[in-house]
C-alpha cells in the first residue's frame, strides 16, 4: 500500500466513485471493487473510507440511493449517479487533467 | 434538481437519526460480509478472512463519526431542539398555553378576516384597465340640496366630441341599476339591470370570462338587442351554465340574447346583473313625449387622457356645463360638476367603516400581543432559576435570547394555525350574511394572498410578543438569583411597563367598545325611526306581466282594479291597493321636480326632487298614511275630471309656506312646461317608503288620471287578528288572472330588513370586536395583577405579619387595580371622544360623544376590570406570612 497510490484525498475519491457510478449503479463493496477492477490494481481504496464519500455526494445531490436486493437475497443499499451528478463529474474530470498537465508542465522543467 | 434532491437527502437524515443510523451501520455490515466471503472464496480461513476484512475496511468508528459530523446542521438542529423543548414545557403548563395560543389565535385570527374583507373590496385592482385613470360624472345643482342630477343624451354627445380632458367618453344609465322583471325562458327573474352606451366596455378596457361584452354596433336603432351579465348572476341564476351564450332574457316584450358574461369583481353601477344598450331598449320616461335627447339621462363614465389631472377634468367638464346653460330648459340652469375616480365610486361610501373596522383589528391584535408578552414575562420571572442554571452552564445571552424566541414562536404558529381555521369560518359566515349592497363582496375570500398576509402577521405578533420579555428576562444579575432562588424584584422601568401596558389596554377595550356602543344605538334607532306609514299587518305582493300578453291600458286597469276587489273580498283583509315599486326601491323610482303655481323659475330651481307615486282609492288607508289636510282620491277621480294630485307636507311649505295648499294648483316639471297642472285636494306627512334613511317628499296622483304603466304589485292590510296566508293571496291572483306572475310577497316587516342589512352588519363585526377586545382586556388585568402580587409577595408577606388582615391586603391589591383601570378608562374616554368624530358618517341618530354611551361602557370596563382583579386580590390575601418571612 505505497502511499502515492492512495486514492484517500477528498477530491480525488469523489471523482473516482462518480465515474464508477456513472458506468452502472452500484453498492459500497461493489464500487470499491469495481475501483480496483478499472484501476487494474493500481488504486487501492480505503474501503470504509467510501462511505463518508458517499454521504457527502448524496448530500450534494450528485448521487441518489435506493435499497435494492442482490442476487443472494440479500439487502443492499444501491447508489446511481444523477444527471447533476453527470455534469459534476465531467466538469471534474476536465479540471483534473488540466491540473495534471499543469503539474507535469512544472515537474518537466529543467 | 440536484440541490433540492441533496437537501431532500439531508433533512431526511437529520429527521430520522436512528433510522440513518442504523442504515449506515447495516450498510457497512453488509460490506464486511462481502468481503468475507470474497476472501473465503479465495481460500483463506473464515476467522481469518474475516479479520483481513476488517483491516481492509479501515477503522469503522472513525468513518461512521464522520459521517455523523457531516451530517449536522447545527443552526437547524439547535432550531429544532428549541421548538421539541418548548413543546415540553408549554405542555406542562397547560393553562399558559391555552390562554397564550387562544389569545394569539384570536388575534391573528381577526386580523386575517379583516385583511382578507379589505383586500377583497378595496385592495384588489377592479378587472378595468388602469381603474384610476376612469372618472365617474354628473351634475348636481349649485345652490339647494346636495342632490344627483343626470346628464342629458344631447349634451353626452356634444361633450363627447369637444372633450379633451377625456380621450372617451360613455353613457350609463342614471342612478345606477333599476330592478326589473326578466324571463329567461318561463322563470320570471328579478334582476338589476343598467342601460349603457356602446363605448362603455371598450372604455373600460374589461376582458370578459366568456363570449363578448358591448360594443359600439351593438348601441344602433334597429340593431339585435343583446345583454351581458354579471359573473354572480351567471354562478347563481344559471348555475355556471356553459351553454350561458344561447340563452335571452326577455324585457319589456323583447328578446336580449346573453353575448358575453363579466368577469369577477365588477358590477359597476352598483350591484348589475345585466347590462343593455341603450338605443335599442331604453325604456320611456316620463318625459317621453319631450325631446327624446333630453329625455334619456345618464352618468357619464369617462378615461381621463394621459397627463391630465382629476382636477383639470372636472373644471373643463363645469365649463362644458356652463357653456350650454344657454342651451337649456330653465329647469336646468346653474349646475356644477360632479366627478369621482371609479374605485372611489365603487367603494368610497364603505372605505370610512373599513378603516375603522381595520384599526379595531389591530388594536386588538396589538393588544393580543401584549398579553401574551405579559404572560411570556410572568413566565420568565417564574423560570429565572432555569435560567441562571442554563447561563451557569454557559448558554451566552444570546442563546437563551433565541431560546425564547423559539418559544414565543412556537405560541405564535400554534395560534396563527388555530386562528386561520377560525378566519376560514369568519369568512364564510360573512359571505352569508354581508348585506347585497356591499361592494365587492364575491371577492372577499381566503386566498393566497391573504395566507401570505397572515403569515407575516403572525411572524410579527411571535417577534412582538416574544422579543420584549425575553429581552427582559434574560437581563440581570443571574448569580443573585441562583443564591437567592426567588424572584427578583424587577428595575425601575420594568415596574412602570407593566402598569402602562395595562392601563394601555384597558383604554384600547374601551375605545372599542364604546364605537361598538355607538353603533348599537346607531341600528336601534333606525330600527325605530317613523316610517310616515302603518308598517303592521301590510303584505307585500310583486307582482309581473309578461310583456305581450295586454297591451291596451284600459284592459290592464281593469285587471288591476279586478285583482284588487278579489284580494279585498278575501276574509280577514282590510283593504288592498296596487303600488307602483315595492318598498325602498330607491333608485328606479320615478322623481320629477314640481312647481307650484305662484313659483318662480329661480324658486323652481332650488325645489327640491319629489318622489310620484301613482296610486288608487284606497292607498292611503291601506298603508295608514293619515291626511293631515283634504281628502284621499275617490273614484271620481278618474279620466275626465279634473285633474287633482295629493301632496305632502315638505311641498307644500315649500310651494306656499305658512298657507293651506288645498285647491292651489301644482304641477311636475317647470312652471312654463308642457305638464298639466294639477289641484292639490290632499296633504299628508312625509314617509320614508322609498328609502329608509331619507324621507322624501311625495307627490300623489290617481291611477286613472296618469298615462304611464299601471302599477300591478299590491299591498294587502289585514284586520287585526286575522291571519291571511299567503297561499291564499297566491291562490286568488293565479286563479283569475293566471298571467300575472307573483314574484316576490312577504310582510313589509320582513322587507323593512333589506334597508338595514349594511347597518346590522358593521353593528355585528364591531360588537364581535368589542367583545373580544373586552375579554382580552380582562385577561391583561388579570395576568398584569397576578404577576404584581407575586412580585410583592414579600411586602405583603410583612404587612400581614405586622397586623393587617386578609380583608385589608385584599383591598390593597384591588385599589391598586381600580386606580389603573379607572386611569385606563380616563384615557379611553379622551380617546373615544377625539377618534369618534371620525364615525360621524356611519352613526345616524346618535351623536360621535354620547353620553349616555359614554357612561354605561366606562361602568362595564371598570367592573369588568375590577371582576378580573378580584382572583389576585383574594390570592394576595392568602400569602402565607410565616413562610414569606423565612424567604421562600
Amino acid at each position: 500500500m505505497s502511499p502515492q497510490n492512495h486514492a484517500d484525498a477528498r477530491g480525488s475519491l469523489d471523482l473516482l466513485v462518480l465515474k464508477t457510478l456513472s458506468l452502472a449503479p452500484l453498492h459500497g463493496w461493489g464500487i470499491g471493487q469495481r475501483l480496483e477492477q478499472l484501476s487494474a490494481g493500481a488504486l487501492e481504496v480505503s474501503q470504509g473510507s467510501l462511505y463518508p464519500a458517499l454521504q457527502r455526494l448524496e448530500h450534494g445531490g450528485a448521487i441518489t440511493s435506493e435499497w435494492r436486493v442482490t442476487d443472494n437475497n440479500r439487502r443492499a443499499r444501491y447508489y446511481s449517479i444523477t444527471a447533476a451528478g453527470r455534469r459534476a463529474l465531467a466538469t471534474e474530470t476536465a479540471s483534473w487533467k488540466r491540473f495534471a498537465s499543469a503539474m507535469d508542465i512544472v515537474l518537466r522543467a529543467t | 434538481m440536484s440541490v433540492w434532491l441533496g437537501l431532500r437527502a439531508r433533512l431526511r437524515s437529520l429527521l430520522h437519526r436512528s433510522a440513518t443510523d442504523a442504515r449506515m451501520k447495516e450498510e457497512m455490515q453488509m460490506h464486511l460480509e462481502l468481503e468475507t466471503d470474497r476472501l473465503v472464496a479465495s481460500g483463506l480461513e473464515p476467522a481469518e478472512a474475516r479479520r483481513q476484512a476488517r483491516i481492509a475496511f479501515g477503522v469503522a468508528e472513525s468513518y461512521k463519526e464522520e459521517m455523523r459530523a457531516q451530517r449536522r446542521m447545527p443552526y437547524l438542529e439547535a432550531f429544532y431542539r428549541d421548538v421539541r423543548y418548548a413543546l415540553r414545557t408549554l405542555a406542562r403548563d397547560r393553562s399558559f398555553a391555552v390562554v397564550a395560543v387562544g389569545t394569539l389565535a384570536l388575534g391573528i385570527g381577526a386580523a386575517t378576516v379583516t385583511y382578507s374583507v379589505v383586500h377583497g373590496i378595496m385592495l384588489r385592482d377592479l378587472p378595468v384597465a388602469q381603474a384610476q385613470d376612469v372618472a365617474v360624472l354628473w351634475q348636481a345643482p349649485s345652490l339647494g340640496a346636495d342632490e344627483h342630477l343626470p346628464v342629458s343624451y344631447a349634451d353626452l354627445q356634444a361633450y363627447r366630441e369637444s372633450s379633451r380632458a377625456f380621450s372617451a367618453l360613455a353613457g350609463v344609465a342614471f342612478q345606477g341599476a333599476v330592478d326589473v322583471v326578466m324571463l329567461s325562458g318561463d322563470e320570471a327573474l328579478p334582476l338589476a339591470v343598467t342601460w349603457v352606451t356602446g363605448d362603455f366596455f371598450p372604455l373600460l378596457g374589461i376582458a370578459p370570462a366568456r363570449g363578448r361584452l358591448l360594443r359600439p354596433e351593438d348601441d344602433a336603432v334597429g340593431a339585435e338587442p343583446v345583454t351581458v351579465i354579471s359573473n354572480e348572476t351567471w354562478t347563481n341564476q344559471f348555475g355556471s351554465d356553459t351553454a350561458i351564450l344561447d340563452r335571452t332574457l326577455q324585457l319589456d316584450g323583447r328578446l336580449h340574447r346573453i353575448v358575453g358574461v363579466l368577469p369577477r369583481g365588477f358590477s359597476f353601477p352598483r350591484h348589475v346583473d345585466a347590462w343593455l344598450p341603450v338605443l335599442p331598449s331604453y325604456p320611456a320616461t316620463i318625459e317621453a313625449s319631450a325631446d327624446p335627447s333630453q329625455a334619456m339621462v345618464f352618468d357619464l363614465v369617462g378615461r381621463i387622457s394621459s397627463g391630465t389631472q382629476l382636477r383639470a377634468a372636472k373644471a373643463e367638464f363645469d365649463a362644458f356645463l356652463r357653456d350650454r346653460e344657454s342651451e337649456r330648459p330653465s329647469a336646468m340652469r346653474g349646475m356644477r360638476a360632479v366627478l369621482t375616480s371609479l374605485p372611489e365610486r365603487v367603494y368610497g361610501d364603505i372605505s370610512t367603516a373599513l378603516w375603522a373596522a381595520s384599526a379595531a383589528v389591530l388594536v386588538l391584535l396589538m393588544m393580543a400581543c401584549v398579553n401574551v408578552a405579559n404572560l411570556l414575562l410572568i413566565r420568565g420571572s417564574i423560570r429565572t432559576q432555569e435560567l441562571a442554571v442554563r447561563s451557569a452552564l454557559g448558554a451566552g445571552r444570546a442563546r437563551i435570547v433565541r431560546q425564547l424566541l423559539t418559544e414565543s414562536f412556537v405560541l405564535a404558529t400554534c395560534g396563527g394555525l388555530l386562528g386561520v381555521i377560525l378566519a376560514a369560518v369568519c369568512v364564510r359566515v360573512i359571505g352569508s350574511l354581508a348585506p347585497p349592497t356591499l361592494p365587492q363582496r364575491e371577492m372577499i375570500a381566503l386566498d393566497g394572498g391573504v395566507l401570505l398576509a397572515a403569515l407575516v402577521i403572525t411572524m410579527l405578533a411571535a417577534l412582538i410578543a416574544g422579543l420584549l420579555p425575553a429581552l427582559l428576562s434574560a437581563r440581570g444579575d443571574l448569580s443573585l438569583w441562583l443564591r437567592g432562588g426567588h424572584a427578583a424584584p424587577p428595575g425601575a422601568a420594568f415596574r412602570l411597563l407593566r402598569p402602562a401596558l395595562v392601563v394601555g389596554q384597558v383604554a384600547m377595550a374601551l375605545l372599542v367598545v364604546i364605537c361598538a356602543g355607538l353603533f348599537v344605538r346607531s341600528l336601534r334607532s333606525m330600527q325605530q325611526l317613523d316610517m310616515g306609514f302603518d308598517t303592521t299587518r301590510l303584505m307585500v305582493v310583486e307582482t309581473m306581466l309578461p310583456a305581450g300578453s295586454i297591451a291596451e291600458r284600459e284592459r290592464l286597469v281593469l285587471l288591476q282594479e279586478d285583482a284588487i276587489s278579489r284580494l279585498a273580498a278575501l276574509p280577514g283583509v282590510s283593504t288592498v291597493t296596487a303600488m307602483p315599486k315595492p318598498p325602498f326601491s330607491a333608485q328606479g323610482g320615478w322623481l320629477a321636480p314640481f312647481s307650484g303655481e305662484s313659483q318662480t323659475d329661480e324658486q323652481f330651481a332650488a325645489n327640491p326632487v319629489v318622489n310620484l307615486e301613482v296610486v288608487g282609492p284606497a292607498y292611503f288607508e291601506t298603508f295608514g298614511i293619515s291626511i293631515l289636510r283634504g281628502r284621499s282620491f275617490t273614484d271620481g277621480d278618474r279620466e275626465g275630471s279634473e285633474p287633482v294630485a295629493i301632496i305632502s307636507r315638505s311641498i307644500a311649505q315649500r310651494a306656499w309656506p305658512g298657507e293651506n295648499p288645498i285647491g292651489k294648483r301644482i304641477k311636475l316639471g317647470p312652471p312654463t312646461g308642457r305638464g298639466a297642472w294639477h289641484t292639490v285636494v290632499g296633504e299628508t306627512g312625509e314617509t320614508r317608503y322609498r328609502d329608509l334613511l331619507t324621507s322624501q317628499p311625495n307627490y300623489y296622483l290617481p291611477t286613472r288620471q296618469f298615462a304611464g304603466p299601471v302599477p300591478l304589485s299590491f299591498a294587502v292590510r289585514t284586520a287585526p287578528a286575522a291571519v291571511v296566508p299567503i297561499a291564499r293571496v297566491h291562490g286568488v291572483l293565479s286563479e283569475a288572472h293566471p298571467e300575472l306572475r307573483v314574484v316576490s310577497s312577504g310582510s313589509m316587516r320582513e322587507r323593512l330588513a333589506e334597508p338595514l342589512a349594511g347597518p346590522r352588519f358593521t353593528t355585528v363585526l364591531f360588537t364581535t370586536f368589542a367583545t373580544i377586545t373586552l375579554l382580552l382586556a380582562v385577561v391583561g388585568v388579570y395576568g398584569a395583577l397576578s404577576a404584581s402580587v407575586r412580585d410583592r409577595q414579600r411586602e405583603l408577606g410583612i404587612r400581614m405579619a405586622l397586623g393587617a388582615t386578609a380583608a385589608q391586603v385584599t383591598s390593597i391589591v384591588l385599589g391598586q387595580c381600580v386606580r389603573i383601570a379607572a386611569i385606563g378608562c380616563v384615557v379611553g374616554v379622551v380617546l373615544a371622544w377625539a377618534t369618534s368624530r371620525l364615525l360621524r358618517s356611519l352613526l345616524i341618530g346618535v351623536s360621535t360623544t354620547d353620553a349616555t354611551t359614554y357612561a354605561a361602557v366606562t361602568a362595564l370596563v371598570l367592573v369588568a376590570a375590577v371582576l378580573a382583579g378580584y382572583l389576585p386580590a383574594r390570592r394576595a390575601g392568602r400569602v402565607d406570612p410565616v413562610a414569606v418571612m423565612r424567604g421562600e
